[in-house]
């Protein structure tokens, strides 16, 4: 049977988000397939697939979250959680994994905002620590190692200028 | 045969209008109850960063950002409104009414919640097939039947006297209701072979991903992120673990075979379902659309609906006395 007009107009609109969609949603595994993370989500909600691929091995530190100590003016130190900052357990991952490394702009930047703005008594803290989880894993599960503190981070405060 | 007849032959044949009904009325109340349940807390949350952490990666939020600028968040009200336009649109989705327009601007404003919420955080992978098959489904009939748009449709062809020819709702058919599921049969390979290239490319296209450690370390890191406590009391088990690694592999390379060889999803939906089930449970990475499209995808309602209505089960043992069942006489 033949056509009309207006139904081959659809199929081709229908085509074309099908053929589009599908072509684009392919495209991104040879970005995958060479470890390029271009793609990430610029074209949301054409994303690559690749949760969970890291592979990790015995012994392996488990880098899940890190542990965020601030130090007061005398030496004592407070753990200050997600919780506390009001943050998700997402964000608190991402800003403290880009602060470990020694990121400015993703990491110790928004994270001294965030402390400034949220931890009770920040006026107080001179230092932050940022210190790997005590855990690693083998292959009878988990098992505890010692922690590492693996960056200190100065605070000054904006109304002082001092710490 | 022409590419261009075959194509058309493939994706607009002849399918149940009812499969894709019942795809909308469980997507658009799907996302509905998560627009309620998680979205909108989300919101709130991400409304409280400091704008510094904004950033518009997606391209389609830059679109709309564009009038008014893309490197700085848009207001609290312009992200509500958003957000209630979405949610009225989304009712009219899952009841049919004006059902063309409502199922589009739901896409379209779930589409710009999620990216919105990406531009502050990581981004994450279970909503994006349930905006694409909502935007299929905006382009497709789907509410034709089971529909408040049907019910209308009806009452103005009585009103006007015209005769009503009935067919079963099973049985009702068109060249356009099947193409958005077999879209949706097609995208599932998809995402899975760009899963198992991730796992393979990050160990130098070696076997190294499926070691068990790996598994384990993503266990122990669940429990502790996400309080995944089965996590935990699994991770010690490091040879099944090793042999569900390579199960996970073998089906993510293999899963498109569903698509042609139909008879293989007896095998794959099953496993497909217990691996989802299973992240769920242990490492608490919850895929409930995932879940969804795979049963709405592969399974013919329609067919599976009019199979069970005309079964046939065995009456039972002859009664004792003409007219008195042995149910009967057993309830008596």
């Amino acid at each position: 049977m033949a056509l009309t007009a207006q139904e081959r107009l659809y199929r081709g609109l229908v085509s074309l988000f099908v053929g589009g969609v599908l072509v684009a949603q392919a495209a991104t595994v040879p970005f995958t397939a060479v470890r390029n993370d271009v793609i990430a989500n610029r074209l949301y909600p054409i994303v690559a697939y690749d949760m969970y691929r890291e592979p990790h091995d015995e012994g392996e530190r488990v880098d899940a979250s890190w542990t965020l100590e601030a130090v007061q003016a005398n030496g004592k130190a407070i753990e200050l959680t997600c919780d506390m900052l009001k943050m998700s357990i997402w964000d608190w991952k991402r800003i403290l994994r880009f602060a470990s490394q020694g990121d400015q702009a993703n990491g110790i930047i928004p994270l001294k905002e965030l402390v400034r703005q949220r931890a009770p008594g920040a006026e107080e803290y001179t230092e932050l620590r940022v210190s790997s989880l005590p855990i690693r894993v083998t292959r009878n599960g988990p098992e505890t190692i010692p922690s590492k503190v693996l960056i200190t981070i100065p605070l000054v405060h904006k109304e002082t200028g001092t710490p | 045969m022409s590419l261009a007849e075959r194509w058309g032959r493939y994706w607009f044949a002849d399918a149940p209008y009812f499969d894709l009904a019942l795809m909308r009325i469980a997507v658009a109340g799907f996302q509905f109850y998560f627009l309620l349940d998680t979205q909108y807390a989300s919101l709130q949350y991400v409304l409280s960063l400091p704008h510094d952490l904004f950033h518009a990666d997606a391209r389609i939020l830059r679109l709309f950002l564009w009038p008014m600028g893309w490197h700085t968040p848009p207001s609290a009200e312009l992200v509500y409104a958003v957000f209630w336009i979405t949610l009225v649109a989304g009712l009219g989705a899952v009841f049919g009414a004006l059902t063309t327009i409502s199922v589009a601007v739901f896409a379209l404003g779930n589409l710009l919640i999620q990216a919105y919420l990406f531009s502050f955080t990581d981004y994450h992978h279970p909503e994006a097939i349930a905006i694409l098959g909502t935007m299929a489904l905006a382009l497709s009939p789907c509410g034709r039947v089971l529909s408040v748009d049907n019910l209308v449709r009806r009452w103005r062809s009585s009103g006007a006297g015209e005769p009503a020819t009935t067919v079963p709702l099973l049985d009702l058919s068109g060249p356009y209701a099947g193409w958005p599921i077999l879209f949706i049969q097609w995208f599932f390979p998809l995402m899975y072979i760009s899963a198992a290239v991730a796992k393979l490319a990050f160990s130098d296209y070696t076997l190294h991903w499926a070691n068990g450690y790996t598994l384990q370390y993503y266990m122990i890191q669940d429990y502790i992120r996400k309080d995944a406590v089965l996590g935990l009391v699994v991770a010690p088990f490091h040879w099944p673990i090793v042999l569900g690694q390579y199960v996970v592999l073998i089906y993510q390379l293999t899963y498109f075979l569903v698509v042609p060889f139909k008879k293989l999803r007896w095998i794959y939906l099953p496993l497909g379902l217990t691996f989802h089930l299973a992240n769920f449970f242990i490492l608490r990475a919850p895929f409930p659309q995932w879940i969804m499209f795979l049963l709405l995808a592969y399974i013919p309602w329609s067919t599976t609906f009019k199979m069970l209505a005309a079964a046939r089960v065995p009456a039972g043992l002859p009664a004792a006395r003409p007219g008195v069942t042995t149910g009967a006489r057993i309830g008596a």
